[in-house]
């Protein structure tokens, strides 16, 4: 039976996950501040999300993405599965996001470097 | 008053600013760069904020920058700027935004300088 053109997800959530984040935002800070604020509440996002990735697979297989044809290390293991793939994106991420906030303020950027476990990221 | 959250921990006395409501929101922190690169998934992101967005009041216009294909930095990536008729507007999306979740990440909403986005400045 042909669906008339399912409609997509949209990517905003629900109200009920909406989270309180401080207003102060918007008062008196400077542009680098503010931006170091939002890199810090994407990093502790990323954090908690990394604890567990599986959890962020949609439960529904009509919302997930397509996988790519999977990959085998020299053990026979499969290396990238759909948590490898949501750990590995999360994973990017937080290395970008700890570079920028580290050209913004080095003190700032390292001390997140050290709070996620003395990362290094090379180019 | 309690000097707690974000001002507090970057060492800011916020007490005595005072936010002045503006026509544009900014959405900080809610797209990647990666996702901004396809026209499908830019294209979507935009049909999704202009659906939200458009809940709050008369929607002027959405902008959302985009990588530049030489790979040049630009600023405002990951933002998207929200443009509303009149402030009101702006004040219920902000209200109603700030602390949502857009693609598993939470919105950062702020007031944005009406005159630095009537110059397509995006670096304020």
């Amino acid at each position: 039976q042909q669906q008339p053109a399912k409609k997509r997800r949209s990517r905003w959530g629900s109200k009920s996950e909406q989270v309180a984040i401080p207003e102060e935002i918007d008062k008196g800070l400077t542009r680098e501040q503010r931006e170091l604020y939002v890199l810090r509440v994407r990093l502790q996002e990323i954090s908690h999300k990394l604890i567990n990735p599986a959890s962020l697979i949609p439960v529904n297989e009509a919302d997930r993405s397509p996988s790519p044809e999977p990959v085998y290390n020299a053990q026979g293991q499969r290396v990238n599965t759909r948590e490898q793939r949501v750990r590995e994106k999360l994973l990017k991420e937080r290395a970008e996001l700890l570079e920028r906030a580290a050209k913004i303020s080095p003190a700032f950027g390292n001390g997140l470097l050290k709070a996620v476990g003395g990362m290094k990221f090379e180019k | 008053m309690a000097l707690t959250g974000a001002a507090g921990a970057v060492g800011v006395l916020p007490g005595l600013a005072v936010e002045t409501p503006t026509k544009v929101v900014c959405l900080a922190q809610v797209v990647s760069a990666d996702e901004l690169t396809s026209d499908e998934d830019y294209d979507e992101i935009m049909e999704d904020m202009r659906e939200e967005c458009g809940k709050y009041g008369s929607l002027v216009n959405v902008v959302i920058p985009r990588p530049s294909v030489s790979g040049a930095a630009v600023p405002g990536i990951g933002m998207v700027f929200v443009e509303y008729g009149d402030v009101s507007g702006a004040q219920k999306a902000k209200a109603a935004l700030h602390g949502r979740k857009f693609g598993g990440n939470s919105v950062v909403a702020r007031y944005y300088p009406e005159d630095a986005y009537a110059r397509a400045d995006y670096a304020h």
